[in-house]
């Protein structure tokens, strides 16, 4: 086997659609991963005064959580679109592989940062409740501002998809 | 829809009637008794709800500082006597049980006193309980020191002949017996291996009592320590001791069986005791409240809001005391507390607005408005027949058999009305549990499903294109209809020019670029009318928008920059895109645990994979959505909508009234 050959063996159009949706798993996963536990590290703390807050605290730190989701989601879209489920993988051209890659980026790219952001958030969010049961509210509606990113990112993900 | 109008009550009685008086109010449920201060210098530090008075912000205030520590204590014991017999409750409230209603005035003149009596009894009871309790442990753990030694026939730790002395101990775990025995090499001591024990090895060393000292220098030296058990001849060594250890202990547990017993029965009483924590912590909100009331030499002064409908039943009161009392309006720059006033179906939606923040004192609550927008967005976001039910059905039942009550049963009757328009856009985007039926018939039955969506699948086709346009225009209506709100709010407040040219122009933009969408993109015909229409508008915020301004250059340029609005209007109804977003996330995942559990083809496999995926996946899914569905739906009424024309920073209402944690209080 040539090296060309070998290359061309590996970047198959369906090897790429799968990279996508590993991608995407993997980015948006790693930074949901990472601010969950920002958010969690905060809220032992505060449980550590008062266990009964536990209910709000785990709101805020299922928020980050989303993007994982969102990544995971765009992942198995690809994965039905490629025929993984039905036993029947199809064939993709470099070219309609590298779409469905490209398609994976927002939501792998901007998962990963804004749900980091977000844990952070979340977690100034927990210091504020610690003081202030009340404004819980406010804390989520912080935190659920970044996420709005996310979300269009999941948007600019999917539809390509979707429509593939 | 206005908040409440509130009034101002001022009372002045006797100091001996000030616990008649505030018990009085208490029963009402509707005066919340305001801190007095001193007028501020400037409006910006004021607060909402605190009563400004020079005169009054001097006196000193009533002192319940003895009475609230007694208190407290006094809640602190009955605390304990709740905690001990709910551990010998026999019959546990099921989490169905709602809650009981209780008669304030009933229980304090028939039942607090053998409440009391309860209190004394359990407290006692829980002080013989903890004693016997440590008896046991404590004999336990000798017994269980001991048993290792039970067939030494010596006297522990210590038995002397005339000769000889043989000391009890133990060598730490990991020490070698035998290299011991060794370091006793010269000395008249002999060591003997009892029993392996806890930490240790028990052993005996016999010595002469010439060597005793230097023996037991050496053994200590190897990390030897004399036992701490004491079994002696009288006690019938160590056998006797563990017998009569064993007896000591059995009757120890039968007494603390006795005591468990006793405070089972004890626990019949515990309603009664936790009513009356209830009832003490509603002395104890009783004296907070009188912590703000004013004190003369022989009169106190209480100064509080009330609802202005509640205004005759407390004037009734006060009149029927013969307390002298005064109600006003707020003054100019006094906030009074913000009590809402919804019908029966806003009023659900009231704690979404709580959640942000109350409006200020005579500005408009958007509750009834945002609740129709809330439904409306909540259900499109999580289109879902199945879960929509599922959701409504619980709540409801939760409703029907926990009786909850407050902001939480609010919530709960606003996520079953949610799971209602989930229900209705999950059948007209023909979504169940997401495609559950068309996987079922493809799977079991090889055919098509029956049920199609009427109006279309948002995930197939252009599906997701038309979602969109779904999302965006609802996202315009709410949008205009938070502009409409502001231009009624400055209409009313008398800039009537500002409400036209600063609000009513944007909405004539709008008006204009919907006009043309709907002409040129949808009908197709020549979209000029919806140009001219937007145009007008735009003119007049480049005409209007630098009024301030009074350079005529400064003017245009204020004007033009006036336009640059849009910007701000597009962002946020790019902002509804994501109703799409959530509504496919959660449609994916529910497609996706569909697809996982009929894996196993047509068969009795693909019933259990569906019963296994639907008890995990979609239970998951659900919880997962909802919570993002909530948050965004709250989001786009927060900053969307609000932000065209809120007015927050009011302080809720909190009228002094009994206290209900483990009953209601009639």
């Amino acid at each position: 086997m040539t090296f060309s050959e070998l290359l061309n063996s590996l970047f198959t159009g369906t090897n790429l659609a799968i990279l996508g949706a590993a991608l995407a798993t993997i980015l948006s996963g790693m930074g949901s991963a990472k601010g969950v536990g920002i958010v969690g590290e905060a809220a032992s703390a505060m449980l550590i005064e008062d266990p009964s807050k536990f209910g709000k605290s785990m709101v805020l730190q299922a928020l980050p959580g989303s993007q994982g989701i969102y990544g995971f989601v765009t992942a198995l879209m690809i994965v039905i679109k490629i025929g993984l489920f039905s036993g029947n993988v199809a064939e993709l051209t470099v070219a309609e592989g590298m779409y469905l890659l490209a398609a994976s980026l927002p939501i792998a790219i901007v998962g990963y940062f804004s749900a980091i952001k977000q844990g952070r958030v979340a977690a100034a969010g927990i210091s504020l409740i610690t003081k202030r049961p009340g404004e819980l509210g406010k804390a989520i509606t912080s935190a659920a501002l970044v996420e709005t990113y996310a979300i269009f990112a999941l948007l600019v993900s999917l539809l390509p998809v979707i429509f593939f | 829809m206005p908040v409440n109008t509130m009034k101002k009550l001022s009372v002045v009685t006797l100091t001996k009637e000030t616990g008649d008086l505030m018990r009085a109010l208490q029963k009402l449920r509707c005066a919340d008794i305001c801190r007095t201060a001193v007028p501020p210098s400037s409006e910006d530090e004021r607060e909402p709800a605190v009563i400004y008075d020079e005169e009054l912000a001097g006196l000193p205030a009533v002192d319940t500082a003895a009475e609230t520590t007694a208190l407290n204590a006094h809640i602190a014991e009955v605390g304990r006597a709740a905690d001990f017999l709910a551990r010998f409750e026999t019959k546990k409230k099921g989490l169905f049980t709602p809650v009981e209603e209780v008669s304030f005035d009933d229980f304090v003149a028939n039942d607090e006193a053998a409440a009391e009596e309860t209190v004394r009894e359990a407290l006692a009871l829980a002080a013989r309980y903890d004693a016997a309790e440590a008896a046991a442990r404590d004999t336990a753990a000798e017994l269980a020191a001991l048993r290792p030694l039970e067939a030494y026939p010596l006297a522990i730790p210590e038995d002397k002949t005339a000769a000889t002395v043989t000391v009890v101990g133990t060598l730490p775990s990991g020490t070698d017996v035998r290299a011991v025995t060794d370091s006793l090499d010269g000395l008249a001591a002999v060591l003997e291996k009892i029993a392996p024990v806890d930490g240790g090895t028990a052993v005996a060393c016999t010595a002469y009592h010439g060597d005793a000292d230097e023996t037991l220098r050496v053994l200590t030296a190897c990390g030897f320590v004399k036992s701490a058990l004491r079994a002696g001849a009288e006690d019938g060594f160590a056998a006797g001791r563990v017998a009569a250890l064993e007896a000591a202990l059995k009757e120890k547990e039968d007494e603390l069986d006795r005591l468990r017993a006793e405070a089972s029965d004890l626990s019949q009483k515990l309603p009664l005791v936790r009513t009356l924590a209830d009832k003490l912590d509603t002395d104890a909100a009783r004296l907070g409240a009188t912590e703000r009331v004013k004190r003369t030499e022989k009169t106190v002064l209480l100064t509080a809001w009330i609802p202005a409908a509640a205004q005759q039943e407390i004037s009734d009161m006060l009149a029927a005391r013969g307390d002298a009392y005064e109600i006003t309006d707020p003054a100019p720059g006094e906030e009074a507390p913000i009590q809402l006033s919804n019908n029966r179906f806003a009023s659900n939606f009231e704690p979404v607005l709580a959640m942000y923040s109350l409006p200020r004192y005579g500005t408009y609550d958007p509750t009834f408005v945002m609740s129709i927008f809330y439904m409306l967005i909540f259900g499109l976001m999580f289109a879902d027949a199945g879960y929509g039910a599922l959701l409504s059905l619980g709540c409801f039942l939760i409703i029907k058999f926990m009786k909850p009550r407050g902001s939480m049963k609010s919530f709960m009757m606003m996520f079953g009305l949610c799971g209602l328009s989930c229900t209705f856009m999950g059948i007209l985007f023909g979504s169940y549990f997401g495609n559950l039926p068309s996987t079922l018939a493809t799977t079991f039955r090889g055919s098509e499903t029956w049920i199609k969506p009427l109006l279309f699948d948002p995930m197939n086709g252009q599906g997701p294109m038309y979602f969109l346009i779904i999302s965006l225009v609802v996202g315009a209506i709410h949008l205009s209809a938070g502009l409409v709100i502001k231009m009624i709010i400055l209409w009313k407040s008398g800039d009537r020019f500002g409400a036209i040219v600063d609000v009513g122009s944007w909405l004539v933009i709008f008006l204009g670029i919907g006009v043309y969408i709907l002409l040129a993109m949808v009908i197709g015909v020549s979209g000029l009318a919806g140009i001219i229409i937007a145009g007008i508008g735009a003119l007049t915020i480049v005409a209007t928008a630098g009024r301030a301004e009074k350079n005529p250059v400064m003017k245009f340029l204020k004007g033009l920059l006036g336009l640059y609005g849009i910007v701000g209007y597009a962002s946020d109804l790019l902002s509804y895109s994501r109703i799409l977003s959530l509504c496919l996330a959660s449609a994916v995942i529910a497609n996706v645990v569909n697809l996982l559990g009929t894996l196993p083809g047509p068969g009795f496999g693909s019933v259990v994979g569906l019963l296994i995926a639907s008890l995990l996946g979609h239970t998951l899914n659900m919880a997962l959505n909802l919570l993002g569905t909530f948050v965004h739906t709250s989001r786009l009424q927060y900053i969307e909508f609000f932000g065209k024309f809120y007015e927050d920073g009011g302080r809720a209402f909190e009228p002094l009234t009994p206290h209900s944690k483990h009953v209601v209080f009639k």
